[in-house]
């Protein structure tokens, strides 16, 4: 599957990079020290650091996958190697999983052991209020999100031929993830006639697909009213969130990780190297047009906002391209798509 | 045996390389061409770095593409890359992952460059690079070298040197190489065989003892004066015309009745034949692929 020369090279390469888990780990090992914990909340706490620390991790890590095919010059050696077709990629792919997995991990298990040893304590105020088999489950959903994220981002890096490319894609796609979810939402809450889901509609459309306050809300609630088997809307919601999730991330790992390397000759190139990353723009304002369409705010406050996100818009298609001077189908599906949202904005 | 069929590859609206058929012999093969001729582009599909839209590349019967394939060849392109933090040995420890390098010999070339051990490779000159690069393409064990612009910005004594290891791989390791340059002077001391590109496509492919046996050249002094299109007027194929001082130089098409020609029109009072220097014939040859084409689309 990958070559072992190319993968002990990569890994002593990257095995700086296993050093980054010693950032969280001088902010949790104190908190550790100070054990018993004072209340749940200092717990759920540590394991939110710990994730948010992966999922950071995972958000960016995996554009180093990538970096040999933002140059010619480095395409030009890293091509020529002898190894099967795809091998560097695989084989760049599986260390920075395994280097993000395995900061997770250790993290986690310095966490979990630190929670449990205090939950034994009597001293404790989290005596016995601590479910060991629910530290675990969220321990595995969070393991989840963060391969799930890792697989997102790399998704999208793949698509990019040089470094800007690669984050405006990331950024673009993660927006666009988050406005279908949204949109799928909010359909589902106005056929399950549910008012908390629109609410939550607005922190799904951040930055990221992935919103790791909105996830550890979600999944906080929904792992801890579990064995009462109270299946209300917020619960229903953050499973389907969560299987939602997992599709997603399993369908762009495997995706990406399957795909041919794409030839030499687009590394480093200033264009968009196929037609699904020429649209990958224009899909993400139409969907984050309709999106704010969607949502009840004053006429003025739509066109205004409109105004940013496509000037926004405007600016990343100046980042793909490398160039103010587009192609003439690139200034019409432009053009026709704000003033389109514009109105839309106008006349509803 | 390095066979190339029917292969294509454009860039946006431009051919590159165009229904390219060709065998690259054993020895040392000079690649030609002009600017854009497909040169670099052509090296960089024979080492599977980019892929061809048409026709195939097989090594030793293997795709160029496979991985057995391009364990035979070895690539350096025009501007190599080292990663940034890289001296020397790292470098050399990074290909010794995937090829077998013989660095006894790789030692004994770098003895002789001068090249400073402890400074990164990024910080090194142009020159200096190409020297680092060449000498561990001419230590790595593979059977086939594709050097691109292998000669830029190497000075003399160095360039000797390299020249003489490089004909002592193909004499005593039987390696074919393919060097790609625009070094004329350099490429006729060292090739075997010469492989010229005009526009994607093959223009010619000879041995260096056959190439301009076709050319002749003629030094002429005359009242009269000479233009190319009153050469061609009169049935002479001309490549270049120059005129140095009161004298002109023709280079045209070899035929029996060409003095015959000049001296009717123009009654020279000295017509001499002179021979063509080799780095002369590949460039008249370059020249010559140029009036092919354009007369072929006209």
């Amino acid at each position: 599957m990958t070559n072992s020369k190319f993968f002990r090279w990569q890994l002593k390469e990257w095995f700086p990079l296993f050093g980054l888990v010693l950032l969280p780990l001088l902010r949790i090992v104190p908190q550790c020290f100070q054990m018993p914990f004072t209340n749940t909340i200092t717990a759920e706490a540590l394991t939110f650091i710990v994730f948010l620390f992966s999922f950071l991790e995972a958000s960016i890590l995996p554009l180093m996958i990538f970096t040999y095919r933002w140059s010619k010059k480095s395409a030009d050696t890293f091509l020529q190697l002898p190894c099967n077709e795809g091998e560097i990629k695989k084989t760049r792919t599986l260390i920075l999983l395994l280097i993000v997995l395995s900061h997770y991990l250790l993290l986690t298990i310095i966490t979990d052991i630190a929670i449990i040893v205090s939950s034994f304590s009597e001293k404790s105020a989290v005596y016995q209020s601590i479910n060991v088999g629910y530290l675990f489950l969220s321990n595995f959903i969070f393991l989840v999100m963060t391969f799930a994220q890792f697989s997102v981002t790399y998704f999208f890096c793949y698509r990019g031929n040089n470094l800007i490319q690669s984050i405006v894609y990331l950024v673009v796609g993660s927006l666009l993830l988050s406005s279908i979810i949204s949109g799928t939402l909010g359909y589902i809450a106005i056929f399950s006639g549910n008012h908390i889901v629109p609410a939550s509609i607005g922190t799904t459309s951040s930055y990221t697909y992935f919103s790791p306050a909105v996830l550890y809300y979600s999944i906080t609630v929904m792992i801890y009213k579990i064995d009462g088997v109270n299946w209300g809307n917020p619960q229903l919601i953050s499973l389907f969130y969560f299987i939602l999730t997992i599709i997603v991330g399993l369908a762009a790992s495997i995706y990406t990780y399957l795909s041919k390397e794409p030839s030499g000759d687009t590394a480093g190139l200033q264009e968009p190297r196929s037609t699904f990353d020429k649209i990958l723009i224009h899909a993400t304002y139409f969907f984050s047009a309709g999106v704010f369409l969607s949502q009840s705010a004053e006429k003025v406050i739509h066109v205004i906002s409109l105004a940013f996100v496509a000037a926004l818009y405007y600016t990343l298609l100046v980042f793909v391209h490398h160039t103010i001077h587009f192609s003439k189908r690139t200034y019409i599906t432009f053009a026709s798509l704000v003033l389109f949202s514009m109105v839309i904005a106008f006349t509803r | 045996m390095l066979e190339i069929n029917s292969l294509s590859k454009s860039f946006a609206d431009v051919k590159a390389v165009s229904s390219l058929t060709l065998n690259i012999k054993p020895g040392i093969n000079g690649l030609v061409g002009e600017n854009g001729a497909g040169k670099s582009t052509l090296l960089r599909i024979i080492s599977g770095v980019i892929r061809a839209d048409e026709g195939d590349v097989k090594i030793d019967e293997y795709p160029c593409e496979s991985k057995e394939a391009k364990a035979k060849v070895f690539f350096l392109p025009d501007d190599p890359y080292a990663p940034r933090r890289y001296n020397i040995k790292q470098v050399v420890d990074f290909y010794s992952n995937f090829y077998d390098i013989d660095i006894h010999k790789f030692n004994d070339i770098l003895s002789r460059l001068e090249l400073p051990d402890n400074k990164r490779v990024t910080d090194f000159s142009k020159g200096m690079k190409r020297q680092l690069f060449l000498a561990l393409a001419m230590s790595i064990k593979c059977d086939y070298l594709l050097l691109d612009e292998a000669f830029d910005g190497i000075d003399p004594v160095t360039l000797d040197l390299i020249k003489q290891e490089l004909i002592r791989l193909t004499e005593d390791e039987n390696k074919t190489i393919v060097i790609a340059s625009h070094n004329i002077e350099s490429l006729t001391q060292l090739a075997d065989h010469f492989i010229l590109l005009y526009k994607g496509k093959l223009s010619t492919q000879e041995e260096i003892s056959d190439i301009g046996n076709d050319l002749v050249k003629y030094q002429i002094l005359t009242k009269h004066t000479l233009t190319e299109q009153s050469l061609i007027s009169c049935g002479i194929d001309v490549v270049s015309l120059k005129k140095v001082g009161s004298l002109y130089n023709i280079v045209a098409l070899n035929d029996e009745e060409i003095e015959h020609k000049l001296v009717d029109l123009y009654q020279p009072s000295l017509l001499e034949k002179i021979p063509l220097d080799q780095d002369e014939i590949v460039t008249m040859e370059m020249l010559l692929a140029r009036k092919k084409e354009l007369g072929h689309d006209k």
